[in-house]
C-alpha cells in the first residue's frame, strides 16, 4: 500500500485501550491489522504523510547508562522483523505499556501504529485516538467497520509521535511528537502521560541547554534595543515567567505571551535558525535564577538598590574613586513611592 | 548487507566538513557550559580521521563486521574532551555534563581488577544539541552522538602517550611492554591520589 508521498506501508496495527484496572489478573488488549484498503486506512495514510510536519516537539528516548530503552527496542523490533505476526508481538508490548500508564482522567485511547518505508528510510507514526466506546460495546472485537467513524468524529485531536531514520542498533533515537488533545495553553504543550510516561522520551532539548540558550537570546535582543518601552516589556516578560512557575515554554510560546510582535520578528531572527524558536524545553529553575536573577547594591550612604543582573552592565556604571567604586544608575524613571510605614507596621497588618 | 568499504569511506569523506563545523560549534558549547567551572585545563573536540574510520569499520565482532552502516553507528566520529586537574573536578564535570546534554550513555572506565593499571577516564555519549544539529539537519546522515571523555591531566597523559607510541586495544604487547605501561599508569594514579588528598584539604 503507497501513501501519497509514496511510503510503502508495511503494518497498520490498532488496539483500543483502556483505563488500566486495579486487578491483578492480566488485561487482554483488543488488536486488530489493518490489511486492506478502505477510507480508514486512507485516512490514516494521510496522517502518516504530515506526521514530520505534525509532530512540533523534538523529543528523543530516555536511556539507562548503557543505551536501553525497552520502549525504542520494542520499536526497533517492529521495524526489524518482517513477520507481521512478530510485529504485532512487539506492537503488543507498546499497546501494553500504554494500558499501564492510562488511568481514568486519560480516558479510553485507540492506538494506532504506522510503519512505512521509502527508499533507505524507515518511519513509525504511534498515534492516539480519544476512545470511541461504540467500538467496544459492538462486541468483543476491535470492529473495523467503525473504525472511520472513530476518525471522522474525533479526527483532529490526537497524540502522535513520529520516529523516522535508517536502521541501525544506534538509530532511532529521536522523534518528534504533538499533542492535539491539549488545549491552546502555553504551560502545558505536551502531556507528561504522552512522552515520558508512555513513549518514555524527554524534550530532545535538556533544560539546561534551553533555558541557557533562551537567556542568551533574550539578553542579546536587550542589549540590542535602545528603546526603553521594549527594555521594559522584556524584562517585565522575564520576572513574568518566573513568577508564574512555568514549566515548559518555547521562545515563540515566550513572544505570544509576553511581547509584541514587533519585539517577536527581533528574537526570532536572534535565533538564527527558526528552529530554536519553537523548540519546547523544560525550564531550569537555578539556571534561570542565576541568568536572570537580581543585583543587591548596598551604598554607603544608607540606599539599597536591586538591579536585574543581566542588564547590569547597561545601566550601572562603576568607577574608581581614590580606591573607592562610585555607582551610577541610569533608568527612566517608571513610578516613584514613599513608602511610610516602618517595618513594625507591615509585621502588624501581615498577621492580620 | 553493507556496501564495500571504499563506499563507505567515500559517504565519510562527504560528511566530514561537516561534521568539523558541529565539532567546532560543540566545542564552543562545552567552553560556555563550563566557563563558571574551576580547574578546567582544556577543552577540546575532534573529528575522526579518514585513516582512523577506515580502521574502525574493519573491526569484527563474533566473525561478521561490526557495523553495518558506520557513518550511522559509529558515536566517536566526533569526540570531545574535557581534562581537569582534580578527580573531584572530573566527578564534578561528569554529573554536571550529564545533565547538561542528553545521554544515552555514560561509564566510569576503570581496569577490571583492583591490582591492574591502565586507561582510565569518565565517558560519556551524547546527543548532538539540537541548536547545533537542526543547522545541519538537511545533510544526510549525520550522527546523532559524540563521544565525550573527562580525564585528568595524569589520566590524560597516559593515555595520549601511550596512544602515540601506537598502542591501542587488542594489540599483542611484550611482557616487559606491558608492565612498563602499567607501571606509568600506577604513577599516574599515584598522583591524581595524592592531588586529590591535598585537595580535600585545601578545599573540603
Amino acid at each position: 500500500m503507497l501513501t501519497k508521498n509514496n511510503f510503502d506501508i508495511k503494518f497498520i496495527y490498532l488496539a483500543y485501550v483502556p483505563p488500566r484496572h486495579d486487578e491483578d489478573q492480566p488485561y487482554e488488549i483488543k488488536t486488530l491489522l489493518l490489511r486492506t484498503n478502505n477510507k480508514a486506512t486512507e485516512y490514516l495514510h494521510n496522517i502518516f504523510d504530515v506526521a514530520l510536519n505534525d509532530g512540533r516537539i523534538e523529543i528523543s528516548f530516555t536511556a539507562d547508562d548503557q543505551q536501553g530503552n525497552p520502549f525504542r527496542e520494542n520499536l526497533i523490533n517492529i521495524l526489524k522483523k518482517s513477520d507481521n505476526a512478530q510485529k504485532k508481538y512487539h506492537a503488543d508490548k507498546i499497546a501494553q505499556k500504554l494500558y499501564e500508564v492510562t488511568d481514568q482522567r486519560n480516558g479510553t485511547g485507540l492506538l494506532v501504529i504506522i510503519e512505512g518505508e521509502k527508499a533507505k528510510s524507515k518511519r513509525l507514526v504511534i498515534v492516539r485516538f480519544k476512545g470511541d466506546e461504540g467500538l467496544y460495546n459492538h462486541g468483543k472485537r476491535l470492529k473495523i467497520d467503525y473504525l472511520p467513524e472513530v476518525f471522522t468524529k474525533k479526527s483532529k485531536h490526537y497524540k502522535l509521535a513520529v520516529f523516522e531514520d535508517i536502521l541501525t542498533s544506534k538509530s532511532f533515537w529521536k522523534g518528534h511528537a504533538v499533542d492535539k488533545q491539549i488545549s491552546t495553553n502555553m504551560h502545558k504543550q505536551i502531556s507528561d502521560f504522552w512522552v515520558s510516561d508512555f513513549l518514555s522520551c524527554k524534550p530532545a532539548i535538556t533544560s539546561l541547554q534551553g533555558t541557557i540558550q533562551f537567556s542568551k537570546i533574550i539578553k542579546a535582543v536587550l542589549v540590542k534595543t535602545s528603546d526603553v518601552e521594549e527594555q521594559e516589556a522584556i524584562i517585565s516578560g522575564v520576572t513574568n515567567l518566573k513568577s508564574k512557575n512555568v514549566k515548559r515554554i518555547s521562545l515563540n510560546d515566550f513572544c505570544n505571551r509576553y511581547l509584541p510582535q514587533e519585539l517577536t520578528e527581533r528574537i526570532k531572527s536572534e535565533t538564527k535558525d527558526d528552529s530554536f524558536f519553537n523548540t519546547v524545553f523544560d525550564l531550569e529553575n537555578d539556571t534561570y535564577r542565576k541568568e536572570f536573577g537580581k543585583t543587591v547594591l548596598n551604598l554607603v550612604n544608607g540606599i539599597t538598590a536591586y538591579i536585574p543582573s543581566f542588564t547590569y552592565d547597561k545601566y550601572v556604571t562603576e568607577e574608581d574613586a581614590n580606591g573607592k567604586k562610585e555607582i551610577t544608575i541610569r533608568g527612566r524613571l517608571a513610578s516613584k513611592k514613599l513608602n511610610t510605614e516602618t517595618k513594625s507596621e507591615k509585621t502588624a497588618k501581615s498577621v492580620q | 548487507m553493507r556496501t564495500d568499504n571504499k563506499e563507505q569511506v567515500e559517504l565519510f569523506k562527504q560528511i566530514r566538513s561537516t561534521l568539523v563545523d558541529i565539532s567546532a560549534e560543540i566545542e564552543a558549547e562545552l567552553k560556555e557550559a563550563l566557563t563558571d567551572k574551576p580547574h578546567v585545563d582544556k577543552i577540546s573536540c575532534r573529528v575522526k580521521t579518514i585513516d582512523s574510520y577506515t580502521g574502525k569499520i574493519n573491526k569484527e565482532e563474533d566473525g561478521k563486521l561490526k557495523y553495518e552502516t558506520p557513518i550511522k553507528e559509529i558515536q566517536d566520529l566526533i569526540g570531545a574532551r574535557v581534562v581537569v586537574y582534580y578527580k573531584q573536578t572530573a566527578d564534578e564535570i561528569f554529573e554536571y555534563l550529564s545533565k547538561y546534554f542528553s545521554i544515552v550513555e555514560r561509564t566510569r572506565i576503570i581496569p577490571d581488577e583492583p591490582s591492574k593499571f591502565g586507561y582510565e577516564g569518565l565517558h560519556l555519549v551524547c546527543f548532538i544539541s539540537p541548536i547545533i544539529f537542526n543547522k545541519y539537519k538537511e545533510e544526510n546522515l549525520l550522527p546523532d552522538f559524540f563521544e565525550l571523555q573527562i580525564k585528568t591531566l595524569y589520566q590524560h597523559a597516559w593515555g595520549q602517550a601511550e596512544h602515540g607510541l601506537g598502542y591501542k586495544p587488542g594489540v599483542k604487547l611484550e611482557t616487559d611492554e606491558k608492565r612498563k605501561l602499567a607501571f606509568i599508569a600506577a604513577q599516574s594514579w599515584g598522583a591524581d591520589e595524592i592531588l586529590s588528598d591535598l585537595y580535600n584539604r585545601k578545599f573540603n
